[in-house]
């Protein structure tokens, strides 16, 4: 059994179902984030984990005990807040000596802990201060060292990045890793940031209405995203619908409504005739003037370019169909709209549900 | 500047002026004659109040009230204040509007129902007698008990806001985090809840203290003759004996002690937002 295992957990929140029977399995010493969008439960899935709410439905285990009824304060996991909810009234090695206080550890060695986990932080120096008088970026060491002094069992991070500007984030990201990674504890990760999802988590799993619609490693997650919301969640996908017109083994072949025809492989469960919606990343589709050495492409016109800096974006129509292309900026020109240009791309870069 | 200049110049003319007058009153001299003589300075008024038994005594009555008065709205409104602050929004309102309706009523209609409420034959000595429980009417109006009772029901609202401002504004994370970093529900309160509502608690309490102290109405209706305190002192003493010199010294020596406790306020307080507040 997994170290942390929930099992068709399910919560309400007022008149909406915020978790709908939920599973989910995390290693020990795992780094798992949970990604979804805003209102899809997710940290109404760590409130449950750390006991604020009671799911109305399933089991939380976690290191072999269930935690069904048992209360906030004996769970033995440690959150970090999304706004740090550090205390305004005690000085920072008072916030970090707190859960130490609670839990009657002795004061000197309390205070050794403290300092120790100061250090792991990078905030030695501080413990005299008041949470007011330290950076955004500081009050979010002192919860982290506030959570990781009691050396829990789960530490739960609630969107802790997500209060700092853009460059300390990138920053603290690699920072939040590697302590991490140093003290080896096991980490359920909130956030609707794909970027430090993907960049921090062992795993990732995407959550959409209450539910988990895939959990893997992040590359898995980008480039065989089980579902259609997990594609356009992580990046932008273009689709092509169209009909299955043809299989042999393995491959098949595609014909859109509007004339293009291509090669699906693998296409395993669909047979002649079926409607099916096939993706493919901005990013994996080429541009060139004639036919480059893809198996699939299809002629079509510029309509609009994007200049995005190291990014080119180009917005392809051919008859009914319309793709995103996303091309690295290089020495290459760069094409106008109105021009004809061909698309193609790789049979084993098509997804489909 | 020229904004507060109106309310300056209206507070300077009907307050501070006045209480200068009042202050130059209790330091002249007291004539049969002319009630304050002006040629004679004196502190009189100041020794003979703090000599005598009797005037120490209504003193240390007046304070001893306000104690008690203070000590029971903090924890009858405390616990009141806490739930309303977990509410949802809109019972919050609700359920404040019930506990601030006293000040909706005139004070001395206010004060009269009290004195039929609990008056020998009023409905708590009915009542009581109804039910057997007592042979002889309770004598209750005319105490420190109806006094107390009084200004309880008026001064619980100045003691509630603040304590309901000071907690409903809390984050509520604060207390998550303390119950998840292994604190009970109880001790969470008193390591988070409770020193960060302290702000609130001495607002209220200086509030509710203050305005007990220089109570005038509620003593007068409901302690009668017995129950004297300071300002009903310091109004008979001007409008029945005429002696303005001396009333004055009563109302100056009140006006000093609801300036120490503001004082001694301030100073706590003070300590208390350079060490906690946010």
């Amino acid at each position: 059994m997994a170290y942390l295992e929930c099992n068709g957990i399910a919560a309400r929140l007022g008149d909406v179902q915020a978790v709908d029977g939920l599973s989910l399995s995390v290693g020990q010493g795992e780094f798992l984030a949970i990604l979804g969008p805003s209102g899809c439960g997710k940290t109404t899935t760590l409130n449950l984990v750390a006991g604020f709410l009671r799911p109305t439905a399933g089991r939380i285990v976690l290191d072999g005990r269930d935690l069904t009824g048992v209360a906030v304060h004996r769970r033995g996991t440690a959150m970090v807040f999304q706004n740090y909810a550090l205390f305004p009234h005690m000085t920072v090695f008072d916030n970090v000596l707190f859960g130490l206080k609670m839990h009657h550890v002795p004061r000197d060695m309390a205070g050794k802990q403290v300092a120790e986990a100061l250090e792991l932080v990078r905030l030695p120096k501080l413990g005299d201060r008041y949470p007011r008088q330290l950076s955004g970026g500081q009050q979010q060491r002192v919860a982290l060292a506030r959570a990781l002094v009691l050396q829990p069992k789960l530490l739960l991070l609630d969107e802790p990045l997500s209060n700092l500007d853009e460059k300390l984030r990138a920053d603290m990201r690699i920072e939040l890793r590697e302590i991490q990674q140093q003290v080896g504890i096991t980490t359920l990760f909130v956030t609707h940031d794909i970027h430090e999802a993907f960049e921090l988590a062992d795993r990732v799993a995407v959550m959409n209405q209450g539910r988990i619609e895939q959990v893997g490693p992040p590359r898995d997650i980008y480039e065989q995203p089980a579902t259609e919301f997990v594609s356009r969640f992580v990046g932008y996908s273009n689709v092509l619908e169209g009909r299955v017109v043809a299989t042999t083994g393995r491959s098949g072949r595609v014909r859109t409504s509007g004339g293009i025809e291509f090669a699906i492989a693998p296409i395993d469960d669909r047979a002649v005739g079926e409607v099916i919606r096939v993706r493919i990343r901005p990013e994996r589709l080429i541009l060139g003037p004639t036919s480059g050495a893809r198996e699939n492409s299809f002629r079509g016109r510029i309509e609009r370019v994007s200049y995005l800096g190291s990014l080119i974006q180009y917005w392809v129509t051919a008859a009914s169909d319309r793709v995103l292309v996303s091309v690295q900026n290089s020495e290459q020109a760069i094409f106008s709209p109105g021009s004809e240009v061909v698309v193609g791309w790789r049979s084993e870069d098509c997804t489909y549900e | 500047m020229l904004l507060v200049a109106p309310l300056l110049a209206l507070f300077g003319v009907f307050f501070f002026w006045p209480v200068a007058q009042m202050f130059l009153t209790s330091i002249h001299g007291y004539s049969r004659t002319t009630i304050v003589d002006y040629s004679v300075i004196t502190l009189d008024h100041y020794a003979r109040f703090l000599t005598d038994p009797f005037y120490v005594g209504i003193l240390a009555r007046t304070i001893w009230l306000a104690v008690i008065v203070t000590l029971i709205c903090l924890v009858l409104a405390y616990p009141a204040a806490y739930h309303i602050a977990r509410r949802p929004g809109r019972r919050q309102g609700i359920m404040l509007l019930v506990f601030l309706s006293p000040l909706l009523v005139s004070i001395v209609i206010r004060t009269y129902a009290w004195s039929l409420v609990l008056s020998s034959n009023g409905i708590i000595n009915s009542l009581l007698a109804g039910l057997g429980l007592i042979q002889e009417p309770l004598n209750i109006m005319y105490t420190d008990v109806a006094v107390v009772i009084g200004l309880v029901h008026i001064y619980m609202a100045y003691m509630l806001l603040p304590i309901f401002t000071a907690l409903a504004s809390q984050d509520r994370a604060l207390v998550m985090a303390a119950q998840n970093l292994g604190a009970s529900p109880l001790r969470a309160f008193w390591y988070v809840t409770f020193p960060l509502s302290r702000p609130g608690v001495a607002a209220g309490a200086v509030l509710v203290f203050i305005l007990s102290m220089s109570a005038f109405v509620t003593p007068t209706l409901l302690g009668g003759v017995w129950v004297k305190v300071l300002a009903s002192m310091a109004y008979e003493q001007t409008v029945s004996f005429l002696n303005w010199p001396f009333g004055s010294a009563i109302s100056v020596i009140l006006l000093a002690l609801t300036l120490m406790t503001v004082a001694v306020y301030q100073r706590v307080f003070r300590q208390d937002r350079s060490a906690a507040l946010v």
